[in-house]
């Protein structure tokens, strides 16, 4: 119960706060041009277009298959929304220290129960934002390119057609659709390196004694990562390399097995992030 | 088995600042002890230390029998803490703070609910129950503290200075509220009102600069105390006053004689018997023809025994580590 109590009180929080619902708008709204870009592409063969920076100056691009529109849409949360996500985790229990020894620890609670209650809640509320934003714009973006592909040149033009469609090897669909199995793991994988960077926020956020300290280092450390593994020469492994194949993915040019590797990969990671940082948590004064 | 026990317990601060230092207690169950000592003396570490809140550099606390860590949280469901002016969610109202801190200590809501209900109404912030904490005053927020630290009717309670700034109304419902609290269960004081831990506690544990330089009962504190210093109030001009003081000084049973207005202090000679100094005191005031408005003894007075009990402490300075060296 004590975990519970503080994974409710903290969820409920974050949903009355400012921060998780403005970037509950805004992905909405990016995700809207991104549906609206989609929704005037041509069927299929066009070359994708530049990334997420040109996808919000020019917003209508034409030129965007299903799976490059997904892909854009699957990035912007790795390389946009975790400045927000960074925010919301960094001051998960920096901006309580103030009254946490007060009220909440010298309780019946244990500094477990703590650290996960809060980690829990900021998962669910940041996952829940992005699958709440990504799933109905996938299936959309899904349901878009089957009917491109039924006024295409290669699509049989019956309402299972894009199941058919996808469920054809890679080789034989057109550039740009989707695979259902590709975006179950695209999307998977996004999540899991959202659940990185908010266990980073958390476990930063239980460290240092000030907010703003707390996320500026989990901002410099989230984005610095990428960076400093491309300097290493280990930019195979990075985040850029995995969304530069997100349309690949989408498209069902993967290895199962791969996908499978890089998923436990990050969640190995980021369970361990998150125990380390509580075992550290529980030895700290308060 | 002792309430609170530590032994050799030490924290040291970032390895900057000796908060505490080698800290050997025993709490009986049961009884009523008044933490003590001037600002920085390590009361608001040792009580941390026994919540669990902070970890011992060195030593260990145990609490009902058990080991107090920062993960002991059965163990601390058995313990009430109310801190000097709480700091709680400003954004909670007393009720949904209350209920937070019922489900923090795992009471089911058929056991919470009305537990809650009943403290609001005891600590009488009916009124205030759907306020917002941050708009309530010093004197509502202690006494929802003191609601939240009964919530799970712990076996000790550990209160940090719950008169601190209180109005006197406030400050004698407190009081009372802590000696009904004490019949029944363990209770650990800590305050600067020495006069309440004298109305209230049964023990005494007193700190200074980190170290236990006393743990007894009060009647053991006083005790401590020189049982010869005593206070007469006169009534008379103060050229009169003056020359009575000369007068006493010069008696062979009185140490020293001090005036201050209306007032003179006496230290009497050192003996066993204060009775026949004192007679002739009594006397010797009766010759001088000044009206006598009454005798105190300052020698029985907790605050004094305090205070000398930490400046002979502070005087002693170094030599105390080498007896605890030699020892």
């Amino acid at each position: 119960m004590p975990y519970w109590a503080i994974f409710t009180t903290d969820l409920s929080g974050l949903v009355r706060g400012w921060v998780l619902r403005a970037w509950l708008v805004l992905s909405g709204l990016l995700a809207l041009v991104v549906l609206l870009d989609h929704s005037s592409l041509t069927p299929a063969g066009h070359p994708p277009a530049n990334g997420v920076i040109t996808a919000l100056l020019h917003p209508v691009d034409t030129s965007a298959g299903a799976a490059h529109t997904l892909g854009e849409l699957l990035k912007s949360y790795v390389i946009i929304w975790t400045t927000f996500v960074v925010v919301l985790t960094g001051g998960a229990i920096t901006s309580e220290l103030p009254t946490v020894a007060d009220a909440v620890l010298s309780r019946g609670i244990s500094r477990w129960q703590y650290f996960f209650g809060k980690w829990t809640a900021r998962l669910v509320a940041v996952l829940g934002v992005y699958l709440l934003v990504v799933i109905p714009t996938s299936a959309l973006i899904w349901l878009n390119a089957g009917r491109a592909s039924v006024s295409g040149d290669v699509a049989p033009a019956d309402p299972t057609a894009s199941i058919e469609l996808a469920s054809a090897p890679a080789e034989l669909r057109p550039l740009g659709s989707l695979d259902f199995a590709g975006c179950g793991f695209a999307v998977v994988e996004v999540a899991a390196l959202l659940s990185l960077v908010v266990t980073c926020g958390v476990a930063f956020s239980a460290s240092f004694e000030g907010t703003m300290l707390s996320i500026a280092v989990a901002w410099v450390v989230v984005y610095g990562t990428g960076l400093s593994l491309s300097l290493l020469g280990l930019a195979r492994v990075s985040p850029a390399a995995f969304l530069d194949r997100l349309p690949a993915l989408l498209g069902g040019d993967f290895a199962a097995s791969v996908q499978c590797w890089n998923l436990g990969a990050i969640i190995g990671l980021t369970l361990s992030i998150a125990a380390l940082s509580s075992v550290q948590f529980a030895r700290r004064d308060v | 088995m002792s309430a609170v026990e530590t032994r050799n317990l030490t924290k040291i601060y970032e390895n900057r600042h000796i908060a505490l230092n080698g800290v050997n207690l025993a709490v009986e169950p049961g009884s009523v002890v008044g933490l003590l000592g001037p600002n920085g003396a390590g009361k608001t570490t040792l009580i941390r230390l026994i919540l669990g809140l902070h970890r011992p550099t060195a030593g260990w606390v145990e609490v009902l029998g058990r080991t107090m860590t920062p993960n002991a949280s059965a163990l601390r469901g058995r313990v009430g803490y109310l801190p000097t002016t709480p700091r709680l969610p400003p954004n909670m109202t007393p009720i949904t703070y209350l209920d937070f801190v019922g489900q923090l200590f795992g009471l089911p809501a058929e056991l919470r609910r009305p537990r809650l209900a009943a403290l609001i109404r005891a600590v009488d912030l009916l009124g205030a129950s759907s306020q917002r904490i941050a708009g309530l005053s010093t004197g509502m927020i202690t006494r929802l503290g003191i609601a939240a630290s009964l919530l799970n009717d712990p076996e000790i309670l550990v209160w940090d200075e719950p008169t601190h700034g209180l109005d006197p109304e406030a400050r004698r419902f407190t009081i009372d509220l802590m000696k009904k609290l004490a019949r029944e269960r363990t209770l650990i004081l800590s305050s600067h009102a020495i006069n309440d831990v004298d109305e209230v506690c049964d023990h005494a544990i007193v700190l200074n600069e980190g170290q236990l330089i006393f743990h007894g009962t009060i009647a053991e504190l006083k005790g401590r105390m020189r049982r010869n210093h005593y206070e007469i109030q006169l009534d008379g001009k103060p050229r009169a006053i003056e020359a009575l003081r000369v007068t006493l000084e010069k008696l062979s049973t009185v140490h020293s004689a001090k005036s201050s207005g209306q007032r003179i202090e006496l230290i009497l000679a050192d003996g066993k018997d204060v009775a026949a100094p004192l007679a002739e005191v009594m006397m010797t005031v009766s010759e001088s023809g000044l009206g006598l408005a009454g005798v105190r003894s300052l020698g029985q007075q907790t605050e004094e025994a305090f205070l000398e009990l930490v400046e002979s402490d502070q005087a002693r300075g170094f030599s105390r580590a080498t007896e605890r060296k030699a020892a």
